[in-house]
């Protein structure tokens, strides 16, 4: 491998090293020991990029289950205030018969 | 760029304009890729995995795979290689790794795709038919 070729290569490792993960260098017909260098950080590029890539499935999948589990809980906490209002008619209700009864008696 | 021996007697065999697959007497399957060089893509894999199913019917062999006229191989492909399609005709893998690029793409392969049967990485293919013929990956 000459200066220029090193030189591009390590044009290349910058690249990734900065987030660009598509960044690829050129692998040669010869199939020799500098295109198995190459090939090399072509692949962990490439699987530093699926891992990214499933690293963001995985947080918009946590954010979609946060969103359903929060709504869930507001929802949960809507329904209490539900039960706790009829439970106070209930009561009252039930004082109301019970006055009414023993002004009965 | 050397193929793989001819040390044994086919029982079927096929060739794609990428691959040279054949199944041995030694009950051996054998995996090429045509010189000088292939950039393997997820459609070929599967394409050959196809065919070999049609030929295996269920059966599961042992196989010796030669890397190196493999220029490249997209991350898709390797997968596929490791997946359960593949797992459907193969037992155990010997990968042949003669130069330093098969090397590279070997271990990838080994480490980051690491399929469910055994694999092992040789740069001689006699130790490599030896390794898969005498059961010590089953071990």
């Amino acid at each position: 491998m000459d200066e220029n070729e090193i030189f591009e290569l390590t044009g290349i490792v910058q690249q990734i090293a900065a987030g660009n993960f598509s960044a690829r260098a050129d692998i040669s017909d010869r199939l020799d020991a500098d295109d198995a260098l190459r090939q090399g950080i072509n692949m962990l590029a490439e699987e530093i990029e699926r891992r990214e890539k499933r690293l963001e499935e995985q947080v918009i999948e946590l954010k979609r289950m946060n969103e359903v589990f929060v709504a869930r809980e507001l929802k949960m906490v809507e329904m209490k205030g539900e039960i706790d209002r009829l439970r106070k008619t209930v009561d009252d209700l039930q004082k109301r018969v019970d006055d009414q009864s023993s002004g009965t008696a | 760029m050397a193929l793989l021996n001819k040390s044994t007697e086919e029982v079927w065999s096929f060739q794609t304009d990428q691959t040279i697959m054949w199944l041995g007497e030694d009950g051996i399957l054998r995996y090429d890729y045509v010189p000088p060089y292939q950039d393997e893509k997820l459609e070929e894999a599967e394409r050959v995995a196809a065919e070999v199913l049609k030929r295996t019917q269920g059966k599961r062999y042992p196989m010796l795979v030669n890397l190196v006229a493999v220029r490249s191989s997209t991350p898709e492909a390797r997968a596929f290689h490791a997946g359960p399609e593949t797992g459907k005709f193969v037992s155990a893998c010997a990968v042949m790794v003669k130069t330093t690029l098969a090397r590279v793409i070997g271990s990838f392969f080994l480490g980051l795709n690491r399929p469910s049967w055994p694999v092992k990485l040789f740069t001689d293919e006699d130790e490599a038919v030896a390794w898969l013929k005498d059961g010590a990956h089953k071990s």
